[in-house]
């Protein structure tokens, strides 16, 4: 008998590895017995999948050979194990045996660099080992062929979703199958469940109302949270003002089920993992890294700075967060909603959530494109059998009306959970954002002003520092390195804390708009637009009642960041202002409710450039043909992030020595991952994210890491108290 | 199944335009010769004056396409000359003259078969295909043919033991009946990730036979003639799948048919 | 008439013959890509065609200026018939005329365009008028045009079973065998007079006959290679019925390297005899009908 690997470094024999994923399987059908996936075929493919790997060069390539160049990648060998005319037997059509041949042949995503013959080639070879090959489980499925008939498999043939309703159904098939299988193989290789069961959840809520009662007899769910219980089953859509106790709602809604929790901003998610796993008040206070993980592009940096919490190694928690396989994850929209573009391997993603529940909170905040990727994204989920809820403080009009077009099928609840408390009292000044104005009003309170862009933030600032001492005025914007971001982030949450007495002006843009949980006494802002208002407005008397006869003050003349020039759309910015005229003193929640209705219903929409936006983009995603890019192509989309993260170059040589100690241990082969992603973690501190339009006028340095990646060092000005200043080109070149 | 007789021709030929119809300006080729072509050329070569049915399976390739300058003169049968209209005055009757541009494909190889409804007509065809009465042309007049093979063969519905596919470079005129019924496959490329599953080649209404429609009167007739068009597939990526049936000729060529 | 034709297949050597459509001042040669995909050039048949009218020396089809110095031409002419001209009988017509369809002739000898048996490999010849325009004085103009010297291959059929019989028309025997005659001898001396050049176009090697079968066989297999004539690819076609008997060939000695396995294995006599044999058997053709 042959002695056959499927891996080196641990050896472990194709039988080992193929024994391991049918461990999985049958984890996966007792978690998840409801998933509409052909379990037979999943089975046979587990058996399968690896079988191809008796190949001889690959044999020679994991016993510490070169890789041969004739070398065909194993998938594209295992089918010739597919037993197909037993299945044929066993009474299956043409269509459902091509699946099971597609979903074994691309389970890894490998380019046809051979061409038929050299294929035919080594599937004729592999007969040889097949005969020295033994492993019990094959049973009678145990099959061997050098070729197929054409209506089975084509090595070069995929599975398309198609344009009938037929060709999805079996797309469908295919992306569960395949993408199941992924899923199975990942874990067995990187050694995790491929699932962990949510057995939990829907205790560990009972026992939270427990606490309560224990505390006030009367305690009981709010509204939202009974009615969404109460509605576990179906996909719907909630508008709750804020404090109304969302996260819990998402929870009960979710109930013992596989779930994603989706907000828009990064330090959110922070926020709700932080609360969720709290030993003391959280709801998960045991077995956490089981049970919940947290899913943005700094991970790694969050659970390093709850190590200490963690009942086990970081590196296998980080790897199960990442396998999707944690019952519960709080992630960023783009963590999930890639699969849009059906890219080459987009499969694992999509099958996940078949059998998932998501939950979106905070949906106004998304950008179009974003807002686009969400509305496709959930006629995908919804195709493959997945649930979700929108929660949101707002609902734009145009949502509900796009998600229908796209013919996704929800309830929106026929109420909205408001409160009938008045916060905010508005006066709308006719003038530009100004100092003076300001001036008046700061008598020992604590004032926030908000900007639509840094470069009015920063002029601001200036003169109030002129006006008052620095030791009262502080600025908070994007274009900060990380280390004193987090310090004002810091001070701002002390400052903006409602039991806080000391007064002080902070000048900010859009990036305090929302999570931060700070309560100021007065706002001033610019009028972005009404949603980015009533944002702001949270940041203000965020949970009290009206006391003054004016808290909030927006100005709507000569607004900085509007279109042409900036990224608030014109016409929305427009209605916005036009809804404001008739706006004075004490607005309600439902009056807010009522106004962003109106302003982003889909017909005060039509035509606006925003709108085009969108539908646009649903329009390019959906334009996309299956598996037309690849997965770093869509990476790169995705962020479609005009910046560049870099090192302001006074940063640099400030702090030289300890930034190349960084560099050393990530570039230095050998260091586990632990340490370069504490390394990492520790560089990002110094970076901040350069606008393109910024980057592109200045000139930069580099640092090489490896031939992947270098550390940018951008020559600008930097001051802890403004943040970046780029260099004037034109002043300097005077002296030349 | 019941088995038909065929006669299966091979040609050559140089620098060939099959014109499609609608091309002017640039004199466009179809990949093949269309339908009506090959039956007007088996008419001819044998001599027919009137219609006799036939089936006919088109494959073949060819090296490139080069599109070749030429004076080209036109008019209309009996205009009168009109010197902003015509460069030539013949007579009273004017005549235009100007440069077009041909599309030529370079060294096609053809194989055609040819099966007529009446199978006792299988011996007179091959015949004159074998001692041609005049030098065969297919395409435009001076589109010579150079005969390699003339064979009287069998063709049958059969049970494919193993995929069937084209010869090397050959492309085929693939009925659409045959791929709605999934009888044929194609074969997707490996690079391309467009399509895959989508029909892979180009689809043509190609002319086959005509009827004559007087539309004018039973006294001053106008004769138009009516095509009967075939809906085919240009194609040179397809698969017949073991298993499936499919006409071949004795020699496992595949011939192309739209009969049940 | 029992049905005959004539088919021959030559190799002539000629440089730069017929130019196509061009970019900018740079003059391009026609061209074909075959084989491996190397580029070839050619000469339209109608090129060949219009010098073989024009040296036949027959009644031409005239071509005499009218009023405003258009020009007439023949084909287009009712009246014109095969009995005068040559020309109609060998390559056929389209006639406008009103109250019937357009009378029509199709032609009945064929030409197939001559193909370079040598790769073309791009080369640019280099051109001033810088003589003429020192003479006057004005700075002087520059163009390229590519050129390219090779070997040629082209086929010629005749249906001569066809020739001279026109609808109601039926010439004499004897003229038909005169004018084909006088065709061929056009083709052992023909030439083409291109940009001030005069390129030889007379046959360095020939082969082909008078035969029952009407399938120009050799169009495809005579070949050059290192400045041989591929003799084998001949010797594959001859198997033919009713080919081989019916076949001559012609060579002019020692324009290649391999003259005497061509005169061995095929038979081969001077292109001069080649002519005087085939006119022989065209004459014997049309005594016998």
């Amino acid at each position: 008998m042959n002695h056959y690997l499927a891996k080196s470094k641990p050896e472990e024999t194709i039988q080992e590895h193929t024994d391991n994923l049918l461990r999985n399987y049958d984890l996966l059908q007792k978690y998840y017995p409801e998933i509409p996936v052909n379990w037979h075929f999943l089975k046979l493919a587990c058996l399968i999948h690896d079988l191809g790997k008796m190949n001889l060069y690959f044999q020679e390539k994991v016993s510490g050979g070169k890789r041969n160049k004739k070398e065909i990648p194993h998938n594209y060998l295992s089918v010739a194990f597919v037993p197909y005319k037993k299945l044929k037997e066993e009474g299956y059509t043409k269509e459902e045996i091509q699946v099971l041949f597609q979903a074994i042949a691309r389970h890894h995503e490998r380019k046809i660099g051979f061409t038929e013959d050299e294929w035919s080639l080594e599937m004729k070879k592999l007969e040889q080992e097949w005969q020295g090959f033994t492993y019990d489980k094959l049973g009678e499925y145990r099959a061997y062929r050098s070729h197929f008939p054409a209506k089975y498999y084509q090595v070069t043939a995929q599975i398309f979703e198609g344009k009938t309703d037929q060709s999805m159904e079996i797309f469908i098939h295919y992306v569960l199958l395949k993408g199941l299988l992924n899923r199975i193989d990942f874990a067995a290789s990187a050694d995790i469940d491929v699932e962990k069961p949510n057995d939990f959840l829907e205790t560990a809520m009972a026992e939270q109302m427990t606490a309560f009662r224990a505390k006030n007899p009367d305690a009981d769910w709010k509204p939202l949270q009974k009615y969404m219980q109460a509605h576990q089953d179906e996909n719907v859509i909630v508008v709750a003002e804020t404090g109304m106790g969302k996260t819990e709602a998402g929870l009960l809604w979710l109930g013992n089920h596989k779930g994603f929790f989706t907000l828009p901003l990064r330090t959110a998610i922070n926020a709700i993992y932080s609360r969720l796993i709290d030993s003391e008040t959280g709801i998960i206070k045991e077995s956490q890294t089981d049970r919940v993980g947290l899913l943005h592009s700094e991970t790694y940096g969050q659970y390093l700075t709850h190590e200490s919490d963690f009942d086990m190694d970081i590196e296998d928690y980080y790897t199960k967060t990442r396998q999707m396989s944690l019952p519960i994850t709080v992630c960023t929209l783009d963590q999930l909603f890639d699969f849009v573009f059906r890219y080459a391997g987009f499969e694992p993603k999509l099958a996940t959530l078949s059998y998932s529940k998501v939950i979106i909170d905070e949906v106004q905040m998304y950008s179009p494109d974003l807002l686009a990727y969400l509305i496709v994204g959930l006629s995908y989920i919804q195709k493959v059998g997945g649930k979700f809820t929108i929660l949101t403080a707002t609902l734009p009009g145009i949502i509900p009306d796009l998600l229908a077009e796209n013919d996704v099928i929800f309830t929106r609840a026929e109420e909205d959970f408001i409160s009938d408390r008045i916060r905010h009292s508005i006066e709308v000044v006719h003038e530009p954002i100004n100092s003076k104005f300001i001036q008046e009003f700061y008598e020992d309170n604590r004032i926030l002003i908000i900007c639509n862009t840094v470069r009015v933030a920063k002029e601001l600032y200036k003169e109030l520092v002129d006006m008052y001492d620095a030791a009262e005025v502080h600025l908070l914007h994007s274009q900060f390195i990380k280390r004193d971001r987090s310090a004002k982030e810091d001070a701002i949450l002390a400052d903006g804390h409602k039991d806080s007495k000391r007064p002080c002006i902070w000048v900010a843009t859009q990036v305090v708009e929302a999570s931060l949980d700070i309560d100021f006494d007065i706002l001033f802002t610019e009028l972005s637009d009404l949603n980015g208002l009533f944002q702001r407005m949270g940041r203000c008397y965020r949970n009290r009642k009206l006391d003054v006869a004016t808290n909030v003050y927006v100005f709507d003349e000569e607004c900085s960041g509007v279109e042409p020039r900036g990224f608030i759309d014109k016409q929305i910015h427009e209605n916005s202002k036009m809804m404001l005229q008739s706006c004075h003193g004490p607005v309600s929640e439902s009056e807010k409710l009522t106004m962003i209705n109106q302003v982003y219903s889909t017909e005060a929409l039509k035509g606006s450039h925003y709108y085009e936006e969108v539908t646009g983009m649903i329009q390019y995603v959906k334009s996309f043909d299956t598996y037309e890019l690849d997965k770093n192509e869509v990476r790169k989309r995705f962020r479609n992030i005009n910046s560049v993260a870099a090192i302001p170059k006074p940063i640099h040589a400030e702090n030289k020595e300890e930034i190349a100690g960084h560099i050393e241990i990530i570039k230095t082969k050998g260091i586990e991952r632990k340490a370069k992603m504490k390394a990492r973690t520790m560089l990002s501190a110094y970076m901040l994210d350069v606008p393109g339009y910024i980057y592109e006028k200045g000139s930069a340095e580099f640092i090489k890491i490896n031939d992947y990646e270098k550390v940018i060092i951008f020559d600008c000005d930097y001051d802890e108290g403004i943040g970046l200043t780029p260099k004037d080109k034109e002043k300097e070149n005077l002296f030349f | 199944m019941h088995i038909m007789k065929a006669i299966r021709i091979k040609l050559w030929q140089d620098l060939v335009n099959y014109k499609k119809p609608t091309s002017f300006q640039l004199k466009e080729t179809y990949p093949l010769p269309p339908y009506s072509t090959v039956i007007g050329m088996v008419h001819t070569m044998c001599g027919f004056t009137s219609y006799h049915p036939m089936e006919i399976s088109i494959q073949g390739k060819y090296f490139s396409k080069v599109n070749d300058l030429y004076t080209r003169y036109e008019f209309k049968n009996g205009m009168t000359y009109d010197d902003k209209r015509h460069q030539l005055k013949v007579g009273d009757y004017g005549v235009g003259r100007g440069i077009a541009t041909a599309e030529l494909l370079v060294d096609v190889e053809l194989l055609l078969h040819v099966i007529p409804e009446d199978q006792d007509l299988v011996e007179t065809i091959a015949e004159a295909f074998q001692t041609p009465v005049e030098y065969p042309s297919l395409g435009r007049r001076e589109d010579i043919a150079t005969i390699e093979e003339v064979k009287v063969v069998s063709v049958e519905k059969i049970t494919a033991e193993e995929d069937l596919k084209l010869d090397q470079n050959y492309g085929a005129y693939v009925p659409i009946s045959l791929i709605e019924n999934e009888e044929v496959y194609f074969r997707p490329h490996a690079q391309s990730n467009v399509g895959r599953n989508d029909m892979l080649g180009t689809r043509y209404l190609l002319t086959d036979t005509y009827e004559l429609i007087n539309r004018g009167t039973a006294k001053a007739p106008k004769m138009f003639r009516n095509w009967l068009k075939k809906d085919v597939f240009y194609t040179t990526s397809i698969i017949i799948s073991e298993e499936d049936k499919f006409f071949v000729d004795e020699d496992e060529k595949l011939v192309f048919l739209d009969i049940k | 008439m029992k049905s005959k034709g004539l088919a021959m297949t030559i190799i002539f050597q000629a440089e730069s013959a017929n130019y196509g459509e061009s970019l900018g001042n740079i003059s391009a040669l026609k061209k074909i890509s075959r084989n491996n995909g190397d580029q070839y050039t050619y000469i339209s048949r109608q090129a060949i065609r219009y010098n073989m009218m024009e040296q036949i020396g027959e009644k031409e089809a005239p071509v005499k200026a009218e009023g405003s110095g258009d020009k007439k031409v023949i084909q287009f002419l009712s009246e014109a018939t095969i009995t005068d001209f040559p020309e109609l009988d060998f390559f056929g017509y389209l006639k406008t005329e009103k109250g019937t369809q357009g009378q029509k002739r199709s032609a009945k000898v064929r030409l197939s365009n001559a193909i370079s048996l040598e790769t073309f490999k791009a080369d640019l010849d280099f051109l001033t008028n810088k003589g003429q325009a020192d003479k006057v004085g004005e700075n002087m103009n520059i163009a390229q045009a590519e050129i390219h010297r090779s070997y040629y291959r082209y086929t010629v059929t005749i249906d001569l079973d066809q020739i001279g019989i026109d609808g109601q028309i039926q010439i004499d025997n004897k003229e038909k065998s005169r004018r084909v005659q006088k065709l061929m001898d056009t083709i052992s001396f023909l030439y083409r007079d291109i940009r001030g050049r005069r390129e030889d176009l007379k046959p360095l090697f020939v082969i082909g006959g008078v035969y029952d079968v009407k399938n120009p066989v050799f169009q495809n297999v005579v070949d050059i290679k290192d400045n041989k004539v591929l003799v084998d690819n001949i010797l594959g076609v001859l198997d033919y019925s009713g080919i081989k008997e019916n076949t001559k060939c012609g060579v002019i000695k020692n324009q290649f390297d391999n003259t005497s396995e061509i005169e061995q294995q095929l038979n081969a006599e001077s292109v001069p005899a080649f002519f005087n044999d085939l006119k022989e058997k065209i004459d014997a053709y049309y005594e016998s009908n």
